[in-house]
């Protein structure tokens, strides 16, 4: 990963698009503190992300790879348990429990272990324990794998919802059409770097990102 | 609750649930039984390498002698149910892929 600069204001949802092994997911990694640069900064509200206060991520909300889901645990119990992680106060847990599942339209499948969910439902499950507190900083790796339209409408209006509120949003995707929908800002990233910006209003968009991929790739050979 | 308890209540709960921990703790306790049982059968029966083994408690009868053999045989079981039932706390966090799950949260490594 090389000449990487990316801002994620509040009030924002900014997307990341590229196809796969682009490094979109190692950029979220490195944003979250899962893995550490060789060089350069990541920050989060301007205090490097090795120097963030431990309760200082409890406003922050993620989803990477795969679902907070726990297969013995049912869909209900692995909620409060991000919820406790998130040092939600043990007075509000069970309301915010309620709150998303209804939210993400988990009630049929409260008292269902995760292990039994469909993958569908497990990312609905893993999304709604990203976002259930509210977070100010929502990174989202792909959120829309595996829904059903149904499902992709609730993550999209959950995560409106939540820039709405102000918080900063990053998701990546690379389902264009569902970027354009959900996003304010767009950058393209390719081999590992962010090679140009997309606006969300522009016409045809797959054909603009093929041809920044394929400008990238001529640029490199 | 600090982190410490949340981490724990977290593991606990999740342990509780799990069908590795119920077969753990079964094998645990049938095994041990199963050990006591053979172990005093073949004290009894005169075999020298358990009579040796089992040096001085051979020599108890009734409760003391087993409460003995149950201690030897649930330290050693012991050990290893404990160094089982870490190994799957911390790998099926990776096997199963809620490790990403659990960085950046408000709960201290330290």
């Amino acid at each position: 990963m090389k000449n990487v600069s990316i801002v994620v204001e509040q009030g924002e949802v900014h997307a990341l698009v590229g196809l796969n092994g682009a490094g979109k997911t190692t950029l979220m990694r490195l944003m979250l503190g899962m893995l550490r640069p060789d060089s350069g900064s990541v920050t989060i509200d301007g205090v490097g992300v090795g120097a963030v206060v431990s309760s200082a991520w409890a406003s922050v909300g993620h989803l990477v790879e795969t679902p907070f889901a726990y297969a013995e645990l049912d869909t209900t119990s692995n909620l409060k348990m991000a919820a406790q992680l998130r040092l939600t106060a043990p007075s509000a847990v069970g309301n915010m429990v309620g709150a998303a599942v209804e939210e993400f339209g988990l009630a049929s499948f409260a008292n269902v272990r995760a292990g039994r969910l469909s993958l569908g439902n497990k990312q609905r499950l893993g999304v709604a324990a990203a976002l259930q507190h509210n977070p100010g900083l929502v990174v989202l790796d792909e959120p829309t794998n595996a829904l059903d339209p149904a499902g992709v409408i609730l993550v999209r209006e959950a995560i409106r919802r939540r820039r709405n509120d102000g918080a900063a949003v990053l998701v990546s995707s690379h389902h264009l059409d569902e970027v354009t929908r959900v996003a304010d800002r767009i950058s393209v990233m390719n081999r590992g770097s962010i090679i140009g910006t997309l606006e969300p209003s522009t016409p045809d968009i797959e054909r603009a990102f093929f041809a920044a991929v394929l400008a990238d790739d001529e640029t490199r050979a | 609750m600090n982190s410490l308890g949340i981490a724990i209540a977290t593991e606990t709960r999740k342990a509780a649930a799990s069908l590795v921990f119920r077969m753990i703790s079964l094998l645990l306790v049938i095994g041990t039984a199963a050990l006591t049982v053979s172990m005093v059968l073949a004290l009894r029966s005169g075999n020298e390498q358990i009579i040796a083994r089992l040096a001085p408690f051979g020599r108890h009868e009734g409760w003391p002698l087993l409460t003995n053999v149950v201690t030897q045989i649930a330290a050693a079981g012991g050990l290893i149910a404990f160094a089982v039932a870490l190994s799957w706390i911390v790998g099926r966090e990776f096997a199963d892929g809620t490790i990403a799950a659990l960085f950046a949260q408000p709960i201290s490594r330290g």
